[in-house]
């Protein structure tokens, strides 16, 4: 295992053939100055990147072939979605289905991107995030030679759901697979993105860094539906940064199974008034997994809404983290904000650590925060019971129940499909229930 | 079809149950009344097996069987079904989902063969239909926003689909106007067959106008004081309880 410290040099010294009209030339220097995460790091306190460490990832890139026949069975019947299939971090034309939009100019890769396209990336690329703050996205940064723009012009509404499927493809030796996504909707724009990352066969190799930035202009609306359901081997750094002006509506809906190390960054900024945000989420872990959960609320500006709440499933000999932080600046007046951290905690040998932070700078605010950490309902249980159900199966359902009721606010019914398949597949591995999953 | 004698039992190290004997016979209705506290409630739950509840001295024999030794899930297979005087929410699972695994978990044990989903469907629908229950709540969580009247239906539902030989109605009238009532008398009612027992825990007798017992008990500190048949209802009726402690 090498140290941290030598892991970030070796990071920086990167072969790397970054596109060469980014402006944000000061990519590689803020990847330089990010502060590199230890123990006395707060925001990284329960996750130590051990497993980053102990392999050497950085060594090569992921290779992006698939099984194609693996790879199908993975994407969900999203009819009518544009599809765009990245296999370890590099479109795969022959899986996806996204012409049209391509045509239209709405999505296209940073490298077959026109001179206007150009001007948008560089006008937003990294401008939702802060870097200092953000290492693996700077890293991202830092090398990034390829990217998907997805732009919804103004005053649209996009008819099709914009489909983005991540797979990971098993390596023979350690390898980094990156990616990165930026989505800029211009005023009055709607749209859905479904983002799915998942896998063909053991992750054991692979790392794989991802960025989404998310930039929505006045009255943009965007539903967005991420789904996480690879295999637990993967170590996977995940950032998703969104800037909402004013008058704009962002509703998040999001399932993540725990992996080697999964953290995933959330960061909402207001940059205008009257603007809302939901985000909607479910995290599970087991076995010896690990997941982290870090959303930052930027209430910046005065009369906007934020509504969180994420249920939590941890078992085994996992560890979950959700730290949620709303943050209500001097002049956010008027701000709403709730969020909510409820969790099943089935075994003494799962940890979880559940922190909701408040930190208000304006006066005339309504806010609230809670976090619960419970197990299986003896009420409930009895009441299976009584009903002639033996305690393994009531156990197991009231487990399904208690996520479901997350998975049923999916406004997909192809997405909830396709969760419901991994979520039996997820369940019937769990130790604690092994025995006991008679569905 | 149930015989208990002599049932102490506690919650907490305190006595609750304090000698209860009660014989029941198939196709008889028992009505038992008593004020709040008198451990109603806790009776039932002894005999559906509820974690908690110490069982120090007695018996209960259910078909000849000792009812006490089963668990929850084995007493419900072998008939004996608590609609609940609390009904529990659970959102997440489907009341469809919850109806179809408690009746194929039922049907498994006494052998009968497992219904498909379109056949389990269709029956479900049709009990809905004549508990005036829309049939839209069976997508819905289970009890999950239901109404106090919603919820004791929801327990006559299950009655009906699981088929017990012993009910024991924990308080079904409390919480109901009178037209629900009379749907859920009616339910009742219905399954009522000359065979099937039924207990029926209630405070005020208004119930017992629309299911008519045969014998009705009065609990006072978990002991039966007075048994007596449908006049005594009346007689609790009118001058309450205190007569009687
Ligand atoms: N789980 C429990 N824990 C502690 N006390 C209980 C519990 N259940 C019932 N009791 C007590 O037992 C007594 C009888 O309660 P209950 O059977 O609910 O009465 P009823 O149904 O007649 O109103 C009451 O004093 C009540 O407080
Ligand atoms: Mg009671």
């Amino acid at each position: 295992m090498i140290s941290p410290n030598d892991w970030k040099q070796q990071a920086l010294n990167q072969q790397h053939t970054r596109l060469p009209w980014l402006h944000n030339a000061a990519s590689q220097s803020a990847f330089a100055a990010a502060e590199l995460p230890t123990r006395k790091t707060e925001r990284w306190k329960y996750s130590p990147i051990t497993a980053l460490l102990q392999q050497d990832y950085l060594a090569r890139s992921a290779s992006a072939t698939a099984d194609e026949t693996c790879a199908r069975a993975r994407l969900a019947d999203l009819s009518n979605a544009s599809r765009i299939v990245l296999v370890n971090g590099v479109l795969n034309r022959a899986l996806s289905d996204f012409s049209d939009l391509e045509n239209q100019g709405v999505i296209t890769l940073f490298s077959m991107s026109n001179p206007e396209q150009r001007e948008l990336v560089n006008q937003h690329l990294g401008t939702a995030c802060n870097h200092s703050q953000h290492l693996f996205a700077a890293f991202n940064d830092s090398m990034l030679n390829e990217g998907l723009l997805i732009h919804a012009p103004a005053m649209q509404k996009l008819a099709q759901p914009v489909y983005l499927v991540y797979l990971g493809a098993p390596q023979a030796e350690p390898a980094l697979a990156q990616s990165r996504v930026l989505l800029v909707a211009e005023p009055g724009a709607e749209l859905q993105l479904v983002e799915h990352f998942d896998s063909c066969g053991s992750q054991a190799n692979l790392f794989h860094n991802h960025v989404t930035e998310i930039v929505l202009q006045p009255n943009a609306r965007l539903r967005h539906i991420r789904v996480q359901v690879e295999d637990e081997a993967l170590v996977h750094i995940n950032g998703l940064h969104i800037q909402q002006a004013r008058d704009t509506h962002y509703e998040q809906h999001g399932i993540a199974f725990g992996s080697q190390l999964k953290r995933n960054d959330v960061n909402v900024t207001f940059t205008g008034e009257n603007a809302h945000c939901e985000i909607n989420g479910v995290f599970l872990s087991k076995h010896r997994q690990h997941i982290d959960n870090h959303l930052n609320l930027e209430h910046a500006k005065p009369h906007c809404t934020s509504n969180t709440s994420f249920k939590g499933f941890v078992t085994d000999e996992s560890r979950a983290v959700f730290n949620g932080r709303i943050h209500i600046h001097k002049d956010a007046q008027k701000t709403e904000a709730h969020l909510n951290n409820k969790n099943l905690l089935l075994s003494k040998k799962a940890e979880l650590n559940t922190k909701p932070e408040l930190e208000i700078y304006a006066d005339d605010v309504k806010c609230s925060h809670g976090a619960s950490i419970g197990q299986l309902d003896e009420k409930s249980l009895f009441y299976f019971q009584s009903r002639g159900i033996d305690k393994a199966s009531a156990e197991a359902m009231l487990c399904l129940g208690f996520v479901n009721e997350k998975v049923e606010q999916i406004p997909s019914p192809a997405i909830q499909q396709l969760v419901a398949d991994r979520l039996a597949a997820f369940f019937n591995d769990v130790d604690k229930l092994k025995s006991l999953w008679g569905m | 079809m149930l015989i208990v004698k002599d049932l102490v039992a506690e919650v907490d190290g305190k006595t609750i149950l304090n000698g209860i004997s009660l014989t029941v016979n198939p196709g008889e209705v028992h009505a038992i009344m008593g004020p709040n506290g008198s451990g109603k409630s806790t009776l039932a739950n002894v005999l559906a097996g509820r974690d908690g509840y110490e069982v120090k001295s007695g018996s209960v024999l259910y078909k000849g069987h000792d009812l006490l030794e089963l668990e929850p899930e084995e007493r419900a297979r072998e008939g004996v079904f608590l609609a609940f005087q609390y009904p529990v929410e659970i959102p997440g699972v489907s009341n469809m989902q919850f109806l179809k695994a408690s009746v194929d978990a039922v049907r498994k044990h006494r052998n009968q063969p497992e219904l498909d989903s379109p056949a389990f469907m269709k029956l479900a629908r049709e009990k809905c239909k004549s508990l005036s229950l829309n049939p839209d709540f069976l997508k819905r969580g289970v009890n999950e926003g239901f109404s106090g009247g919603e919820k004791k239906r929801n327990e006559i539902l299950q009655m009906a689909l699981l088929e017990p030989s012993l009910c024991l109605l924990d308080e079904t009238d409390s919480g109901l106007d009178i037209d629900a009532l009379q749907v859920a008398a009616e339910g009742v009612n219905a399954l009522r067959d000359g065979q099937r027992s039924f207990i029926l825990v209630t405070h005020y007798q208004r119930l017992l106008n629309y299911i008519v017992p045969d014998y009705v008990h009065v609990l006072s500190a978990g002991k039966i004081v007075k048994s007596g048949g449908r006049e005594l209802a009346l007689e609790l009726e009118a001058k309450g309880y205190s007569w009687i402690q």
